[in-house]
């Protein structure tokens, strides 16, 4: 069989085989026996199903022919081929073969020769065909005890990817390559002006994923080395960017900011920071923070926690060791300075233990206790005076895990501590109970919970170090996702018990009432999302601090287009209730191989408030398309959603053709 | 007892001395006829109306010139018209049949053993239900779970051509050689050629049946066919 024959075996199968393995998951159906044919069994290495056989005792060899299927046990691989001469029947048996096709796994093989014994088959002029990619090789060696298959001078492609490799080793949907050269170009990477090399690489077909090992990115004449090992999704490189936002400062201190939330930066190590933008009344400023964790096999842990920010700056770190029989010691420092209200030093020392158990009382599946005492040298400056002093207490704990019975799941949580200051100042002591049940059924889930703490005496340090309030307040959570397309709902409530100081005779009464519901679906050839939210604590009992507002958004998307529109009012607002009636999109523009996608937002509502600004979103993203992908560039920014930036590459799929790669050459570059 | 054989007594000892060449497979069917020695191992009935002489207790009919001996418990023969015996076994140089049942037609030269037949010589050891003969035809048919030793084989039928030493197996049929076990469904074929080798006789095999070779045999089982119908 020529060359061109293995390309045509190998394009029908792409697009027979191929495609019909594609639609059932891949692999390869058992032989079945032809009509009137014989089924021939091959100690040691499988079953044969044929139409014809002749076998010569002075030769010792037989001839299969006709729909020759040979099922190889071990492996599970097939192997069909029109002729196959069996020899070595008094000892040690050998397969040979023309014009073969095996599959193995996901793999279909078609090859110009086959030559196999009990170990392995050696197929010659090779055409590889699975549902993610397509192959040439010079020789393909097939393990018939292990299901692997070796290749030499390998060409692979991708929908993705084009790849040459001196040596592979194809194990399922896994590759393992060797002096590898491969790039995204629509073309080979020895034609490639942008590629990559690598000592070895490992690429998974189904996820995609391709990690390099000694490898080199190769621009014309210019070489960067890579870090080892080096991974990238074939699918998408998206680049490491960090998750830039625009947001208010939570304290109101700071006003608008820009910065990035936590993120992890090392193992166990997080950083966030941020840049106050400033205005009339506030300079601008920047703040950072550092969080570290790391743990050892013993149970010890260090904690690192610092703040730094133009006016101020926190340390804290503790270290704990854990001793016998749950017992740990533990010690802790805080160092604040600056602007903080309340700075406090602090120098910690404790000893505790926890403790965790099966029970044998009914409906309590686990128990478990957390004790800890503790002394204090501590620092703080109060109202511009300083307080020092030691703090000398103790806290339990104890948790109930209940057993769950008709889709709830309740347990239960106590705890008690007391402090006491030798400097001066009477004791603080404390005693909590937090009941909580959980529902979970079907789309539906309720969160149940009640926290009660009394609180005798009083700390003489602030609250930001260990003055505790009295708290009586119940929550109600839940969310529901009906069988139905993509809807969903949700609901947080919470109501304070405590009696309200501005409202004699009366509790504080209900401080959060959210509720929101969402659906998104097909239509007018898009997809059209609905989201609507309410915080109703401000309507049902109107008071300075309660929120009230009715909003939503209706976005509809139909490939790079968007349309939308979002409002929100304020039921109990004297007079405007409008507190924004948006209306956004976005559109692509193509000229060649460039697109744009302005964004606009634009807040109606803000011209009958008489606000200056009447854009509240603004945005454009640029894809310029290349032989090597698609590289995206853009930045959204909208008051509803902040700060979005997206730099990335995007990888097109292209279709598998094995003339295509035929074409290509074979050396790597 | 013993007695000389007569001119009747000639087809018998053709039918002797075939069945023996069915059994070895070799053509000494043309062999000329000698001294049939007949010996009864007790009592002895013979009717004179019809001819027909049994053996009730078994005897011995052996053909001088080959040397093949019926050995039965029992034997019943009418000259010139047939033979049949019982718990029979017929044993020449060249090969060993043992059957339940043997009855030689000498007229139409055929021969069938049954109830169980075993049947071995150098190269070959089987068994099956039936063994079928026609002298004209020089094939011999077993009929009905056929089991092999040598060669490894089963099958539904296996007929055997006593000249050209080419054997039929019909299946569902297994065939064992050396590592590899072939297998064919209902009503396949698989043809063996015997072959004599220095190390014993070994057989070719093939899914494709000469043609004249599946003819001989269709004649042959068409014979058998009818005679069964009778």
């Amino acid at each position: 069989m020529t060359r061109r024959t293995v390309l045509a075996w190998a394009v029908w199968l792409a697009c027979g085989t191929g495609l019909a393995m594609a639609a059932d998951g891949g692999g390869s159906e058992g032989c079945v026996p032809v009509a009137g044919g014989a089924e021939l069994t091959v100690e040691g290495l499988g079953r044969a199903v044929f139409a014809g056989l002749s076998t010569d005792r002075v030769r010792d060899e037989a001839l299969l022919s006709g729909g020759v299927c040979v099922e190889f046990s071990a492996i599970g691989g097939v192997l069909r081929s029109e002729r196959l001469t069996i020899s070595g029947l008094g000892d040690g048996v050998a397969l040979a073969a023309a014009d073969v096709v095996f599959e193995l796994d996901a793999w279909t093989i078609a090859a110009e020769l086959l030559e196999a014994d009990e170990d392995g088959a050696v197929l010659v002029g090779v055409g590889l065909q699975s549902p993610e990619a397509v192959a040439l090789a010079a020789g393909v060696r097939v393990d018939l005890v292990s299901g692997t298959i070796a290749a030499r001078d390998l060409r692979l492609a991708t929908a993705t990817l084009w790849v040459v490799a001196d040596e592979a080793t194809l194990d399922g949907e896994r590759v393992a390559l060797q002096r590898v050269a491969l790039t995204t170009c629509d073309c080979a990477p020895a034609e490639a002006s942008v590629r990559l090399e690598a000592r070895a690489a490992e690429l998974d077909l189904v996820v995609p994923e391709v990690t390099l090992h000694g490898a080199e990115l190769v621009v014309g004449a210019l070489r960067w080395a890579l870090r080892d090992p080096w991974s990238f999704d074939a699918a998408n490189l998206a680049l490491p960017l960090p998750p830039i936002a625009v947001f208010e400062d939570p304290d109101g201190r700071r006003g608008t900011l820009v910065g990035v939330t936590e993120q992890p930066v090392a193992p166990g190590v997080r950083l966030a920071w941020d840049v106050g933008l400033g205005d009339d009344a506030r300079p601008p400023d920047a703040s950072l923070r550092l969080t570290a964790r790391a743990a050892d096999a013993d149970g010890g842990e260090a904690r690192v926690d610092v703040v730094g920010a133009s006016d101020r700056m926190r340390v804290a770190w503790r270290v704990a060791r854990p001793l016998a029989e749950g017992w740990a010691l533990a010690y802790a420092q805080r160092l604040e300075g600056g602007a903080w209200d309340e700075p406090v030093r602090d120098q910690h020392v404790s000893v505790g233990r926890t403790r965790a158990w099966p029970t044998p009382v009914a409906g309590v599946a686990e128990a478990a206790v957390d004790a800890e005492a503790f002394v204090a040298l501590t620092a703080q400056t109060l109202a511009g005076d300083e307080l020092v002093g030691t703090r000398l207490g103790g806290s339990w704990r104890l948790r109930l895990g209940g057993e769950p019975a008709g889709g709830w799941r309740p347990d239960l949580e106590v705890a008690a501590g007391a402090t006491a200051y030798p400097a001066g100042g009477g004791p603080q002591a404390w005693v909590s109970v937090a009941p909580r049940a959980t529902l979970t059924t079907g789309g539906l889930r309720l969160d149940l919970g009640h926290l009660s703490r009394w609180v005798w005496g009083a700390s003489p340090f602030g609250a930001s170090l260990d003055r505790l309030a009295t708290v009586h307040r119940s929550d109600l959570g839940g969310s529901w996702a009906p069988a139905v397309g993509e809807a969903r709902v949700t609901l947080a409530a919470r109501w304070d018990w405590r009696p309200d100081a501005d409202r004699p005779g009366r509790a504080v009464g209900l401080e959060r009432l959210d509720l929101s519901a969402s659906t998104s679906g097909a239509a007018w050839s898009g997809r059209l999302s609905v989201r609507v939210d309410a915080a109703l604590a401000g309507v049902v009992d109107p008071r300075p601090g309660r929120t009230a507002s009715v909003g939503g958004v209706v976005t509809w998307a139909r490939d790079d287009w968007e349309l939308g529109a979002r409002v929100r009012v304020d039921p109990a607002a004297p007079a405007w209730p409008w507190s924004e009636a948006t209306v956004f999109a976005a559109a692509p523009v193509t000229t060649g191989d460039w697109s744009w996608r302005p964004y606009l937002a634009v807040d109606l509502a803000s011209w009958a408030r008489g606000q200056a600004r009447w854009w509240v979103g603004h945005g454009l993203e640029l894809a310029w398309r290349s032989d090597f992908g698609v590289l995206d560039l853009g930045y959204r920014y909208d008051d509803g959603i902040g700060l979005r930036l997206d730099v990335g590459v995007r990888f097109e799929s292209r279709p598998l053709e094995l003339e295509r790669l035929a074409a290509t050459r074979q050396e790597r570059p | 007892m013993q007695r000389t054989a007569h001119p009747p007594r000639a087809r018998l000892r053709t039918i002797l001395l075939l069945a023996a060449l069915a059994a070895t497979a070799v053509g000494w069917a043309q062999g000329g006829i000698a001294d049939l020695e007949v010996t009864a191992y007790g009592r002895q009935r013979i009717d004179l109306a019809s001819g027909r002489t049994v053996l009730e207790d078994g005897g011995e009919l052996i053909e001088r010139g080959s040397g093949v001996t019926l050995v039965a418990a029992w034997i019943a023969y009418a000259e010139g018209i047939e033979v049949t015996a019982r718990e029979a076994s017929i044993e020449g140089d060249v090969g060993h049949i043992e059957a339940p049942r043997v009855a030689i037609d000498l007229i139409a030269e055929r021969l069938t053993a049954s109830g169980g037949v075993a049947w071995r010589r150098e190269g070959l050891r089987v068994t099956g239900e039936t063994l079928w003969f026609d002298v004209d035809a020089g094939v011999v048919g077993l009929l009905g779970g056929v089991e092999a030793s040598e060669p490894g084989a089963s099958a539904v039928e296996a007929w055997i051509e006593l000249a050209g030493g080419r054997v039929l197996l019909v299946g569902p049929y297994a065939y064992a050689d050396g590592p590899l076990v072939l297998r064919g469904g209902e009503g396949a074929g698989l043809q063996l050629d015997a072959r004599q080798t220095d190390e014993g006789v070994v057989y070719d095999a093939s899914t494709a049946i000469d043609d004249d070779w599946r003819a001989a045999v269709a004649t042959a089982r068409a014979a058998w066919a009818a005679a069964s119908d009778e």
